[in-house]
């Protein structure tokens, strides 16, 4: 560094190198710009949001040779636990449970379109066929303006 | 730094974030261009990436880290007028996550990234093994200082002519303390490459 303060070349070659080698050592998951895109092109704008966090992360697809999975997601206000199978079709369905339970609006939005459903009066839902791919849960309470969605997975 | 080198000096092909860009494109997604918006995300992920995983989460959970502080930003949008402001919310709003999700599973061990990940690339060109070690030595210099400065020089790589003031609230350091804090950081580092005798840094 010079006498003020500044940067002189070798410290910008270290931190670039330090860049490299972050980009070497820990890249960014390939997908996860993607996934950012796509979580975020939500069409509700200026909405409260609140996120779900995983707090059962999934089994990686198929791992001991299983086709199911369930992941739990929570958030200050709502508890969604779902179940994911493969169809024959390679197409997924879902099972899910909403807590605290009630009549609440349901989408999955993936590659190919949202998919709309209602959680019924005990807080189940089920979705028949889901294309596999990327898959993101909103949920709209009743009674309330804000959203629920979970982060953006590779189903 | 001299004043005939460029101010956004390229590195890898990809420049360093660029504000002045950044802040035409904030104001389109302020106003609802979602297109406009994912450009952002794409200058600012690889950034936000380095956060999480600075906070021991693994690999997974930093990605959905970084994925939730993106969310949350759409029903706070309206309120981040600057570029600053906005990577100042946006790494808040991962390291608070991140820190819940490791609340979460405070049980498991935090990972790092170390050295043992680094593979061996094939044989090399005699000018690729000069370049590799370079990276080596850096890096194991690097792990040699304190964690606090390991963590900043991560995040400075990543983003920098930042305004200070507002950047250092985010990053959990007294206000206006990042600045002399990451030239020590990096005075420290470079006594340690240029004590190194063998090395190429020399």
């Amino acid at each position: 560094m010079t006498a003020d303060g500044e940067l002189d070349d070798l410290d910008w070659e270290i931190l670039r190198e330090i860049r490299g080698l972050c980009e070497a050592l820990d890249p960014v998951p390939d997908d996860l710009v993607e996934r950012v895109r796509f979580a975020i092109d939500l069409a509700d704008i200026d909405t409260e949001i609140e996120v779900l966090r995983a707090t059962e992360m999934p089994m990686a697809a198929g791992a001991r040779g299983e086709h199911s999975r369930v992941i739990t997601f929570d958030s200050p206000t709502l508890t969604i636990m779902v179940k994911i199978e493969s169809n024959a079709d390679g197409s997924l369905r879902v099972d899910g449970w909403l807590s605290p339970v009630g009549g609440h609006a349901v989408e999955a939005r993936t590659a190919s379109g949202p998919i709309t459903t209602s959680s019924s009066a005990d807080g189940r839902f089920s979705l028949a066929r889901v294309p596999a791919g990327m898959v993101q849960f909103v949920v709209r309470p009743s009674g309330q303006t804000g959203i629920v969605s979970t982060p953006t997975m590779k189903l | 730094m001299s004043s005939t080198r460029p101010s956004r000096p390229a590195h890898g092909g990809k420049p360093f974030t660029d504000y002045e860009g950044l802040a035409v494109l904030l104001e389109k997604a302020r106003r609802g261009d979602r297109r406009a918006l994912g450009q952002v995300a794409v200058r600012l992920t690889p950034m936000l990436w380095q956060v999480a995983r600075a906070q021991g989460l693994d690999s997974e959970r930093s990605a959905d880290a970084v994925q939730s502080a993106w969310l949350s930003l759409l029903g706070s949008i309206a309120d981040i007028r600057t570029p600053v402001a906005l990577t100042a919310w946006l790494v808040t709003v991962t390291k608070r996550t991140a820190w819940r999700m490791r609340d979460d599973h405070s049980a498991e061990t935090p990972t790092a990234v170390s050295l043992d990940n680094v593979r061996d690339p094939e044989p090399q060109p005699e000018e690729h093994a000069v370049f590799t070690d370079r990276r080596r030595r850096l890096w194991a210099a690097v792990a040699q200082l304190p964690r606090r400065c390991q963590d900043l020089l991560r995040f400075v790589a990543f983003v920098h002519r930042l305004d200070y003031a507002e950047v250092s609230a985010a990053l959990g350091m007294p206000r206006g303390s990042i600045g002399p804090v990451r030239g020590r950081c990096l005075a420290r580092l470079r006594t340690v490459l240029l004590a190194d005798e063998k090395g190429s840094w020399r």
